[in-house]
Parts: C-alpha cells; structure tokens; sequence
C-alpha cells in the first residue's frame, strides 16, 4: 500500500516537467559552483605550498647570527586550504592565511581573504552548500506543499482513505514518493562528485576527504529530510494548499535567511566572550612583567643552585636561561588569554547552534563548516598546532644558547650559529583533523538534527491521523 | 467622481486592513526593524567607546611622554650636562627623548571613529581593525589590532537597518503582490468589478497605489526612525529613503507583473519565490564568485612570501642598504651623524625602504586585483537590484568599499608624515625634546562629506530607479485584456 | 425590432479546437427578458462573456446599445448590469460599502441615503445593510447586486444562472424583481437551467446546444409548449451519433 503510493507519487513527480528542468537548473548550478571552487583551491593551494617552500628556503638561508636572533626573525605558517573549499567556504574567509610565529609573541593569523575582497562579498559566495542549503529546501516545498492539502481541495482525500488505505501508510507513502526522485537525483551527483574528487585529487587528499563527504551527503539527506517532513506536517494540517505555501515559503525563508543572522547576534549579546579591553589588558599584564625582575630571580636562583656569589663563577649563560624562562612564563600567559579568545568564539558557536531547535539550518550549516574543515575548531586546531610548533623552536633555539654561550651574566655577542642549526629546526607540518574530530566539537548540532528527523518521524503520521479530509 | 484608479485604491486600502498576510508581513517586518536598530546602534556604541578608549591611552601616553622628557631635560640642565644626549629606550628607561623610542618603536595609535549612520549598515566596518599603530620604519605591515569580532558573527553578517530593507522589504512587497488580481479571481469579486466601466490597467495601478502607499509608509517609518536614533543628516536620509523605497516598488512590481500572467495565487508565490532566491540570492553571489575567478589576486600567502624574500635578501646585503637608501635619500646624508650609520634604527629604516621597493608591485597587484573585482561586481551585480541597493546602502553610511579604502589610505597617509617626520631625527641622531612633542604629525581623519557619498550612491541609485520604472510599466502594460477573470 | 439593445451579428467563439459558439445571431430589445436554456458546455456563459468583453469573438461582434463591445468598452459596461451565478462581495465590506464600491466603479457616487434606498428596492432587509458581506447569504448577495443594476440605471441586465441555489420562494421574489426591472425599459439575457420559472419570466427563449441556436419560442406559443419536453429532445439529438 505504502509502496503502491509512493510509486504514484513519484511517477507523477517525474513526469512533471518543471521536476526536471528544476533539477537541471540545481545540477548546473551545483557542478558550476564545485567547478570553479576547484580551480580556485587548486590555485590558493598550489600558491600556499609555494608560499611554504619559500619562507622555508628564507628560514634555512638565514645568516649566521645568535640563536635567538633568529627567534625574533621568526617564521610564518601559513594555514593549509582545505580541498572541501568548493563545497563550503564556512569561516575560511574571516580567519587569516599567515600566522607569524615568533618568541615572545602569540599572534592571531593574519590576512582575512574578506578584507581583500569588494563589500558585495558578504552578500554571500556560490558554493555547493548555498545550492543545498537554499535552493533544493525551496524545491522540497513546491514539490510537497500540496502533498495532502492539494488532494483534500481536490477532494481526492476522503475517496482514497476509504478505499481502505491507512493514514499511516498513506503518510509514509507521500514522504517517499517525495523522497525518492529527489535521491534519484541527488545521490548519483554526489556519487558522481565523489568519485571525480577520489581520481583527480592526490591520495592523501581524497582519503581525508572521502569520509567528510560521506558525512556531508548523511548530514543534507537529514536536512533534506527534515524540509519533506515539514512540507508534508503542514501540508496535513494547513486550511488549504495556498496556506500551506504560504506557511512553507514563510519557514524557508526564515530558516534560511533570517535565522543564521539572528542566531549568530543572539549569541554575541548572549555569550560576549572576551572583549577588546580584556584583551587588551590581558596582554598589558604580559608586556608589564618587568625584565628586571625576572634578571633578579634568574640570577638568585642560579647562585643559589650553584652555591656561588657572584655570576662569573656560574656555569651556564645567565641571559640565556632568563631568556628560557621568559618564554615559558610569557607563553603560558599569552596561552591563557587565546584560549579565552578562543573559547568565547566556540561558545557563541553553540549559543548559535542551539537555535536549531527552531531553524534546522542552524544545525546543518554548522555540521556541513565542520565537515569541510572550514569551521572556527579547525582554525584554532591549526593555531594551535603553530603555537606548539612555535614554542618548540623557540625554545629549541634558546636551549641551544643556554648549551653553548659563554658562561657568565652578560649575553655573548660572540656566539653565532649558521644552518646547520637553522636547518635542524624542523618544517612545520600540519595534519588536518579527523572526520570523527570535525564532528566532535558539534554534538549539539548533531542532537538537534536527530531531535528534529525523530520529532518530524512523530509527529507526521499523527498529524495525518488527526487531519481533516474535506476542504474546509 | 474621482477617477476609477483611487476608487479602486481607497477601497484597496480598506480591504488591506483585513488582510491577514500583509498583516503579518508588516509586523514581522517592523520588528526587525526594531531589533535591527537596537543592534546596530549598541554595536556602534561598543565600537566608538573601543576607539575613544584607544585615543585616550594614546593621547594620555603622549602627555606622559611629554612630561616625562620635560622633567629629564630639567634635572639634565640642572647637572649642567647637554640637552643633545638621549637614552635610547625603549624599555627600563623609556626613552622618551629618544627619536628611535617615540617615532619607531612606540608611534601613535590611529583610530577612526564609527560614521554615525553605520549603525544602520555595519558593512565593512566590522572587518577592519579598530586602530592602527603608526610608526616610522615599518611600511609594510601597518600595525594593526587583533580582530576581536567572532569570524562566525563576521560570515553571518549584522543584523542591522541595511540587511532588513535588502531582504525583509523584498519579502513583505512580494507578500503585499503577489494576489494583487489573484486574490480577487479565487474570490470571485473579479468578475463583478470588471463588470464594470474601469479597465484593468486602472484597476492594478489603483491596487498598486494602495499596496505601494502601504510599503512606502513602512519603509518612510523604517528609514525615519533610523536616522533620527543614529543621527544622520538630511541629504542622506532622503536618499536612503529613496533608494529603500524603489527597491521595495521594484519587488512590488515584479510580483505585480508575475501576476499579469493569470495564474493562481499560490502559483504566483512559487514563481516569485523561485525569482528572489534567483535574483536577490544567487545572482549577487555568482558575480562575486565570477569577479574573483575573472580577477583573481594572488592569496596573502604570497605576499607575505615576497615580503618575506624581499627582508631576506636585504639582509644579506649588511650594512649596504644604508648606503642605498642615502643615495636614494640626499638629502638625509647630509644631516647625518657617522655615529649611527650602523645602529639597527637607521639599518632598520634603510631596510624597510628597500623591501617597500621591492615588495610595492605585489603590493599594486592586489590593490588593482581588488578595484578591478569591484568593478566587475558593480557593473554586473547591477543586474541585481539587492546589489544595487547593498552598494548604495553601504555608501551612504559611509562602510562601503570606497569608504574603508580612503580611510585605509588617511591612515597610510598620516605614517608617510610621521615617517617624513621622525627618520631625518634618527639619522641625525638628534633627540625629540619635550618641545618637540606637540609639533609630531597629528591624525586627521577626513571621512566622505555627504556630497560625495551622494555622488558614489548616485550609480546604484539611478540604476534601480530604471529597473523598477521596468518592473512595474511591465506590470501595468502586461495585463491580458482577453483573459476572462 | 427598433434598435435592439443586445444583439449578436454572428457571433463566433473557439477555444483551442472547440466550436464553443456557432454563429449565434441574437437581438433583445428593450422590456424584452429573453431565457437562454441549455445545457452545462452549451455556449450560455462564453455568450455572457462574449457581452461584457471577457472575451474577444473569434467571429461577428457582440452589441450593446448599438455600440461593438470589443470597440467600446468602457461604454457598454456602463449600459450593462452584471449579475454572476456567485455575486461575490468583499467579505470585510458591508452590504452597503461593497454597493458603493461598485457603483463608484460605475463612475455613479452614491449618498449613504440612496444606497439604503437601492438596497431596499433590491429586497436587502434593512438590518443586514451595515452588516458585514460575509456573513450574508447567497440570496442576499445577490440582492446586492440588483441593487447595483438598479443604481446603474442599467440599459441591459446580464443574468447567469441566477435563481440556481435559490429556495422557491426566493426564486418567485428574483423573478419579480425582473420582470420590474423589464417593464422599466431594460433589456434582459437570462442563461439559466430553471425550467420552472421560465415562462413566468421569461418572454421569449432560446435553446442552445453545442454553440448553436436550435429553437426559439415567443409570447403565446411559450406559454403553450412543454418546454421540458422541448429542451431534452433538443439535447438528446445532439448527443446522438451523426447518422451517416
């Protein structure tokens, strides 16, 4: 029975022109907006690795010099682009491409793409996730607004249930029948995507990529889902098919358009994380700490361990282990405040996230930033990742001093060490997350999608129980 | 016996009382104007305490500096010693006489205040930083603040005046269009008015009137008590006033000319819907996708490679920039002491002049990759009544592109001055007396005046005012005269 | 007949490959009602149209007071009064705003007086003036729009299906109002199915089928014909199949 319907709808659905020349408009869309996000991180990528190859070949090429001197050179890491660039642009252009890692210093990454972009930018970029994310719920709601509401005016409603069909099989008949030529369509393309990106795309790209867009395609069947589901719950209860339209257009609209911006000031007011003046003061405490006082300390200290009275006698370079110290104190101080920075920008993500229990887009766009690694988690994994990097060289730069400069209380303009120090240091290289670690940072994402396919798997058969079958 | 078109609008406006969408359509459109500019004003407030916090360090540290020297000088002359000696700072002593301490290392910190009307349109203005800190020997990279403002809240967008008007307005003109003659063919009553002698062109040009007095009131309401809370001036309330209100009777008229055609209501509002995500949505956002893929500037990554290739090259040049930039610069040779040729101020100053040279095409590059995509955008996009809109908006509140670029280019200007200003001081080894101090370059910001915001508004706005002349004479000629109602 | 005030010259109507009006030649004059019967398809509604310019002819011309429809718009609905199977109101109107409305449309402006007036000579109980048109039946819709065709003065009335939904004794009161509205010089076009108020009202009728005229009965001979009779035998001949 349920089969017999869903087949009769579908059939309908696919011998409907508008179906598939709406399909082919999505279809273009979707492989234009893939296409050219290719080419587009195909070339950040290409100019990234470049980017990387140089600064390396400055790094390593750096005159002799003291140690620590080439701690305040520095060097930059600069943020890898992720391959699911074209599916999703999420934060990647608001979160800077350069983080400068130098001693003494935390910095946030630099150069935002936005900034170098025209103002008509924040209208928003065409990428796949748009197509999915607006275009394909609105086809959701003209092909299923009239699902029962359309019959009842028709009067075709109460003739078909008794004939002996059951609400509950009718209503599951009308969700697969809505649901099936839509994944008729859908599915291959992503297949077909996937596929494309398995050939084309270097080994170690599409290994970490397969699995996110397994996901991805999991997580925009839900919302896909979830926009039948509420077609189908008001189709049932709206006075007539134009109410209904008119409730759906009004939905999707708010879902899509109004409720991201809301959700995203709501959570500001709501959770306002660290402000200017806090950091601001934060990094104050950090630059008063006054070298005098950690010269004193150092000094006592190391005459004390030494049982010596004077630094001439002591055995290891004063500056050098003042120096040392230094950079762990600043650090773990500077730390402290970035991960409050930090930590405020993923709270009001959740706060954001939360929302979801009224627009299910609050919850998919946030899964689908995560997916494609373009979220705020995997730039502040890849910050930090810089930073652990950051204090290792460092560090590994003033150990070397404290291992070789001349012992005594005055630093040694003597000392200077040239590559093979410069080239003993590392690369940075970074290894972008897991699927499994993308997904975790978005449990509450994740809970509201299911609340909602559970609520909607609930409520719209019980809905189809208690409907009215004669126009009213 | 006023003419059939204000009957019909008179009536129309009656009717518009009991009709429950547009009712809904007004509510839900006024709120968010209420929660639009209570948003956007308390951001301004935040942002103009943050930037006037920043001014007041600044200038309380300036006068501490200044006394600071004073006092330095006084104890110097009174042990009798020359006034042409300086600690070189910057820390444990501060150096405040010393040119090296207040010109390169310290500097001042710039800050623009927030234009009054950009609590209307946040724009651009949340993706700068809020202060600059200006110092001589380092062009490149002016220093910046920390971008503070949440990347999520940055990509989703503010939710202010600007963004209710170029996607709520759309919603609540196509919501009071999209029955126009629908509505009243499902009821039936069509067929009795146009019994009568009125014809229908007089009867769609009195419903719109009607729906359209209706818009244009929301929107004078909207704009009105937006700039009276934000405190703009005339000129530019009117245009934004009238740039809101043709994007409104545009949307207005395309609903008006989707409903020529006959159809359903319900059919119409599949057909507009599918036309605003395409138009007001898609559109916009293809062109700006097309204009980077057209233009595209090279990613940062490569800049700062170049930068970084540039510093390391004239690194290994030792002490021979110095030599350079004095040839470059003879005037500078004359006036400088020997003593410091080799000092890291003067290196850094000879350096920093080389890799600006070095570095200034790529620098260029974006600077013309990024007009060329704004072009591209606003002569294309122009086809998109919401970029049209979103342009003029953003200029009027002065937090459009040309505005940040010329307040950018203010800021670069004043560190040319302070640059010009402090390194004759650092060659010549002279120290910056406590005289010196009120005669330092001071920042002036010169932000649009309204007639050159008008003036940059004015494309976008002729623009729209054509399509909607478009829309709704298509709309008033389109309908059918044989089709029986 | 002196200057009838609707007539059809051959008046012709396709839609798509359908012959919905064959030629039809018709001429009312004033005082006049004349019943055209038929069944649903027959051509009565596209004729209704055709007059009041709903629809273009194909072929021939409607008139209206000597004036072409097509050519004159504006005009001949002046002359015209227009009562709809459903006269629909504005629901949030009242019976009396929605009159004036009209009539305004009309180019008449009506005092809040004479509309009371119209309403009452239509049959409007005075109570349901000031209520709201959607709380009122169909009966009093319709009233409404007598009322209208009164305050026009209207030269030629227009009347599709009129007493269908009508209890007998709201028929009887409708049929008077006609035959008042004839006797003042008004020329009437009745398409209707109700056989049994025909010859009370009706003063000469034609029987259309498939967009043709096959019969038509006056004065005397109506009232002494089994129009029933008349009317079936005419369908069921054009149902039948064409005999080679």
């Amino acid at each position: 029975m349920t089969l017999a319907i869903a087949k009769k709808e579908a059939a309908e659905t696919l011998r409907d022109g508008r179906f598939w020349w709406t399909t082919a408009i999505v279809l273009i869309l979707l492989i234009g907006a893939l296409a050219t996000g290719w080419v587009h991180t195909e070339r950040l990528t290409a100019q990234h690795t470049e980017a990387a190859e140089a600064e390396r070949g400055v790094w390593t090429g750096q005159e002799e010099k003291n140690p620590h001197s080439a701690a305040h050179f520095g060097t930059y890491a600069f943020k890898p682009v992720t391959p699911l660039l074209a599916v999703d642009r999420g934060l990647t252009a608001y979160t800077g491409v350069a983080l400068f890692m130098e001693g003494h210093a935390i910095q946030d990454a630099r150069y935002r793409p936005a900034e170098d972009a025209s103002a008509a930018a924040r209208l928003g970029e065409l990428t796949a996730a748009a197509v999915l994310q607006w275009l394909v719920p609105l086809l959701i709601v003209l092909l299923t607004f009239g699902a029962f509401a359309g019959e009842r005016e028709r009067g075709t409603l109460r003739p078909l249930l008794s004939l002996g069909v059951s609400r509950q099989a009718l209503a599951a008949g009308k969700a697969l029948g809505a649901a099936a030529p839509l994944a008729l369509v859908l599915i291959p393309a992503a297949i077909l995507g996937a596929a494309a990106m398995a050939l084309f795309a270097p080994p170690e790209t599409a290994a970490w990529s397969l699995p996110r867009v397994a996901l991805l395609a999991l997580v925009y069947l839900a919302y896909f889902a979830v926009f039948v589901g509420v077609s189908l719950l008001v189709s049932a209860l709206a006075r007539s098919p134009r109410s209904a339209l008119l409730i759906l257009l009004g939905f999707w609209f708010a879902n899509g358009f109004i409720a991201p911006r809301l959700a995203a000031d709501v959570s500001e007011r709501v959770h306002p994380g660290l402000t200017a003046e806090a950091f601001a003061e934060g990094k104050a405490e950090v630059d008063a700490m006054s070298w005098e006082d950690r010269t004193v300390r150092v000094t006592e200290r190391l005459l004390a361990e030494e049982g010596v009275s004077t630094l001439d006698s002591i055995s290891v370079n004063m500056p050098a282990v003042r120096l040392y110290e230094g950079e762990q104190e600043e650090t773990e101080m500077y730390r402290a405040l970035f991960e409050r920075l930090a930590d405020g920008f993923e709270g009001q993500s959740r706060v954001a996230q939360a929302g979801g229990v009224i627009a299910p887009l609050l919850a998919v766009a946030p899964l689908s930033t995560a997916l494609t690694g373009t979220d705020y988690r995997h730039h502040r994994h890849f910050a930090e990742a810089a930073e652990t990097y950051r204090y290792g060289y460092v560090q590994t730069l003033n150990q070397n001093l404290i291992d070789h400069a001349a012992p005594g209380g005055s630093w040694d303009r003597e000392y200077v060490v040239g590559e093979e120090v410069w080239a003993g240091i590392p690369p940075f290289d970074y290894e972008a997350p897991s699927a499994g670690w993308a997904l975790g940072g978005h449990g509450l994402a994740l809970a509201f999608l299911g609340l909602w396919l559970v609520g909607l798997v609930l409520a719209v058969p019980a809905a189809v129980t208690r409907m009215p079958l004669d126009p009213r | 016996m006023p003419s059939p078109l204000l009957t019909v609008a008179r009536t129309e406006a009656r009717l518009l009382r009991a009709d429950r969408t547009a009712f809904w359509a007004s509510v839900v459109f006024l709120a968010a104007t209420a929660y639009a500019l209570a948003s956007g004003l308390s951001l301004r407030i935040e942002r103009a305490e943050a930037a006037r916090a920043v001014l007041t360090a600044d200038a309380e540290r300036w006068t501490e500096g200044q006394a600071e020297a004073d006092s330095i000088e006084q104890a110097m002359q009174a042990e009798g010693l020359p006034l042409d000696t300086y600690e070189w700072g910057p820390r444990s002593p501060r150096g405040v006489r010393s040119p090296y301490a207040v010109g390169m290392f310290y500097g001042r910190n710039v800050t623009t205040e927030p234009t009054p009307l950009s609590a209307l349109a946040v724009g651009q203005a949340d993706l700068y930083p809020a202060s600059h800190r200006v110092t001589a020997g380092n062009r490149i990279a002016v220093g910046s603040s920390e971008a503070l403002t949440s990347p999520l809240r940055l990509a989703a967008g503010a939710f202010d005046l600007a963004f209710v008007l170029l996607y709520l307005l759309p919603l609540l003109a196509l919501a009071l269009g999209y029955d126009l003659t629908a509505s009243e063919r499902e009821r039936g009553t069509l067929r009795l008015v146009l019994a009568q002698p009125v014809s229908r062109r007089a009867l769609v040009a009195g419903k719109l009137l009607a729906r359209g007095g209706l818009l244009a009131l929301l929107v004078i309401v909207a704009t009105t008590a937006g700039f009276v809370l934000a405190g703009g001036d005339l000129g530019r309330w009117a245009l934004w006033t009238v740039v809101a209100l043709l994007y409104g009777l545009f949307w207005l008229g395309l609903a008006a000319a989707v409903d020529a055609r006959g159809r359903s209501a319900a059919s119409n509002a599949v057909v507009l819907a599918v036309c605003w995500l395409g138009l007001g949505v898609l559109f916009p956002a293809a062109v700006t996708l097309l204009a980077s893929q057209m233009h595209p500037a090279p990613t940062r990554a490569t800049f700062v490679a170049a930068t970084r290739t540039a510093e390391a090259d004239v690194r290994q040049r030792g002490t021979e920039p110095v030599a350079q930039f004095l040839a470059d610069h003879p005037e500078m040779a004359d006036a400088m002491d020997d003593d410091v040729s080799e000092s890291f101020a003067v290196m850094a100053i000879a350096r920093d002049a080389l890799v600006a040279e070095a570095v200034g095409p790529v620098v260029t590059q974006f600077a013309e990759r990024r007009a060329q995509q704004t072009t591209f955008v606003r002569t294309v996009g122009a086809l998109s009544p919401t970029v049209l809109a979103h342009a003029a908006f953003l200029d009027l509140a002065g937090t459009g592109d040309a505005q940040q670029q010329r307040a950018l280019d203010a800021v670069e200007a004043y560190q040319e001055r302070w640059r010009a200003h402090f390194e004759p001081l650092v060659f010549a080894d002279t120290p910056f007396r406590a005289a010196d101090y009120p005669y330092a370059p001071q920042f002036e910001p010169s932000p649009e005046t309204s007639g050159e915001a008008v003036r940059q508004a004015a494309g976008p706005l002729l623009g729209l005012a054509l399509a909607v002349s478009l829309m709704l004479g298509l709309a008033i000629s389109l309908q059918p005269r044989a089709l029986a109602p | 007949m002196s200057n009838p005030i609707l007539e059809a010259r051959g008046l012709t109507k396709r839609f798509d490959a359908t012959l919905a009006l064959d030629a039809l030649d018709l001429a009312i004059g004033p005082g006049e009602v004349y019943a055209l019967l038929g069944p649903n398809g027959a051509g009565k509604t596209t004729t209704i149209n055709l007059f009041l310019g709903f629809l273009a002819p194909d072929g021939g011309a409607a008139l209206v007071d000597g004036l072409d429809v097509q050519a004159e718009a504006l005009e001949t609905k002046r002359r015209l009064a227009y009562l709809p199977e459903q006269v629909a109101l504005y629901p949030s109107l009242t019976g009396a705003e929605n009159l004036g409305y009209f009539a305004a449309l009309a180019g008449i402006a009506l005092k809040d007086a004479e509309r009371a007036d119209f309403l009452d000579r239509a049959g409007l109980q005075r109570e349901a003036h000031d209520r709201r048109a959607g709380t009122y039946s169909k009966g009093m819709r319709q009233k409404v729009g007598v009322a209208l065709a009164l305050a026009k003065g209207a030269k030629a009335l227009l009347l599709d299906e009129p007493t269908s939904g009508l209890d007998p004794s709201a028929s009887v009161e409708f049929s008077g109002l006609v035959r008042r509205l004839a006797d003042d010089g008004a020329a009437v076009l009745m398409a209707t199915h109700d056989l049994f108020r025909v010859k009370d009202t009706a003063s000469r009728v034609g029987v259309l089928v498939d967009g043709q005229l096959r019969e038509e009965i006056a004065g005397e001979a109506l009232q002494s014909t089994d129009l029933e009779a008349l009317y079936l035998g005419h369908v069921r001949e054009a149902e039948a199949p064409v005999t080679a």
